[in-house]
């Protein structure tokens, strides 16, 4: 956030992000700036059009499939076993093994630009875990990586399950298998712990736990439900980001817009594991949504256009389009929306 | 091209000495390359996994070799963005870690003796690990 405005925009321009010599700029130029009578424009407003230029290799990392994918159900079955197993047991709750690994891997941050990431399962963010209340989640991870990692889990555990404390991190090649109960129901998330901390969370270790409410206390209800994490990334390595985002792509949701439903319930899952910048936020045009704070109750505390997250916290949102059409969403730090924290919503009226 | 000390040298290094040591390393290199393999497998690497090329329902499949002949494994690197090998260390065999897309191979002599040697991945063989067979 420090680095002069003057070195980001010649950073972004040479990192190929949309801002000039577009015959669209031009346009907007005319049009929404008329009164100049032909006056040059100072190069800021040039940049109307906000967005990266081109797209990401279409066999990398989908961000349109991670909003609606956890327990690797994009998976085909024999693939899906390898990762993913659940077993009922006799309390009615169920056991879910998770195989987790860490490895390191280039991914696609925006269209052409790469960043050494350290990631769970080859993706950032990590697979989503989901479960309901008082599941046992067992987790083996092992370390494919170059260097220790650990996994901390967010939610009810004992120490040994911590995944932080000393001697707690697993040395490359080694594994550990993490176990605990699913609690509290709510959005939770997971994340390397080992230090130099900040470092290894922001190459890319974490992910997102959605424990649903056990059956006694009500469900939520039905909705198209998408999983949103809020992260950036440190391309040059000082501990300031360059490049934004909402689940790793910037912008990724402005080329792809997510598909929703005029009149019926949406939900987010929304999950702040940005590093550097010690808070992010969400913003949503043209509506309002109510907010469940760490997904840890069912009765919303507020009703909302703009949600606040510090580093690791989390809320469940839930709203109703009321209008067909494109709904921008984006952080409201500006700075983060123009350097890619920005998509739409499109909603479409429901087919009858 | 004019003839003096310097350009001399250069004339030598070219026109002698580079095609010298490269009819050295064909003669070295002629054994390996005359001598067929009789096994070759072809694996793609993918997802943390080996699989034979065509069978994507089994992973890090058992690899089936008769004791002496002579093995060529073909890997291609299907992980975008990730780096794989292919050794058997028991058998000295082994190749440079590939990136995304990129094949090479590896031909080495299967023990004369029946056993069972553990195949990988050097960087991922807590995942990527089998059995190479040698019956």
């Amino acid at each position: 956030m420090l680095v002069t405005s003057l070195t980001r925009r010649a950073w972004l321009r040479a990192a190929g992000f949309a801002s000039l010599a577009s015959g669209v700029v031009g346009a907007a130029r005319l049009s929404g700036q008329g009164q100049g009578g032909g006056t040059a424009l100072h190069p800021a407003h040039d940049a109307h059009i906000m967005g990266t230029v081109g797209t990401p290799a279409p066999d990398g990392f989908n961000p349109t499939t991670f909003l609606q994918t956890w327990n690797f159900s994009d998976l085909p079955p024999e693939e899906r076993a390898r990762l993913y197993r659940e077993t009922p047991r006799p309390d009615g709750t169920m056991l879910r093994e998770y195989e987790i690994f860490s490895a390191d891997r280039e991914i696609e941050i925006a269209p052409g630009m790469f960043f050494p990431a350290w990631t769970y399962n080859g993706q950032v963010p990590g697979p989503t875990i989901r479960a309901t209340e008082g599941d046992r989640i067992r987790v083996t991870f092992r370390n494919l990586g170059s260097h220790p990692h650990s996994i901390h889990f967010h939610g009810w555990h004992p120490p040994a399950m911590d995944g932080a404390l000393a001697g707690q991190e697993v040395p490359p090649g080694e594994t550990f298998v993490y176990e605990f109960d699913a609690d509290p129901f709510g959005v939770h998330l997971y994340h390397c712990h080992t230090v130099p901390l900040k470092r290894h969370i922001h190459k890319g270790l974490y992910g997102v736990v959605i424990v649903d409410p056990r059956a006694s206390r009500g469900s939520r209800p039905p909705a198209d439900e998408f999983v949103m994490v809020m992260n950036a990334f440190d391309t040059t390595f000082d501990a300031e980001n360059e490049v934004y985002a909402v689940n790793t792509v910037a912008n990724a949701y402005v080329r792809e817009p997510i598909r929703v439903t005029v009149g019926q319930l949406v939900r987010v899952y929304l999950v702040n594991l940005t590093e550097f910048d010690p808070i992010n936020s969400f913003h949503l045009h043209g509506m309002f949504f109510d907010v469940y704070r760490t997904g840890t109750s069912l009765v919303t505390s507020e009703t909302t256009d703009t949600i606040m997250l510090c580093q690791g916290e989390r809320a469940i949102l839930e709203t109703t389009f009321r209008y067909p059409g494109d709904f921008m969403f984006h952080a409201h730090q500006s700075e983060f929306a123009e350097l890619g924290w920005m998509g739409f919503f499109r909603a479409e009226a429901p087919s009858t | 091209m004019r003839i003096l000390g310097h350009d001399l040298s250069r004339a030598v290094l070219f026109k002698v000495a580079i095609p010298f040591v490269g009819v050295l390393l064909l003669a070295v290199a002629l054994p390996a390359l005359t001598s067929t393999p009789t096994r070759e497998v072809t694996l793609v690497a993918r997802g943390m996994a080996f699989y034979i090329e065509g069978d994507a329902g089994t992973p890090n499949p058992t690899i089936e070799v008769k004791a002496g002949e002579r093995v060529r494994i073909v890997l291609r690197n299907d992980d975008r963005g990730m780096r794989h090998d292919f050794a058997v260390p028991a058998l000295a065999a082994a190749m440079d870690a590939l990136r995304w897309n990129e094949s090479a191979d590896v031909i080495f002599d299967a023990p004369e003796t029946p056993g069972t040697y553990q195949y990988e991945c050097r960087p991922h063989r807590i995942m990527m690990r089998g059995v190479l067979r040698v019956y």
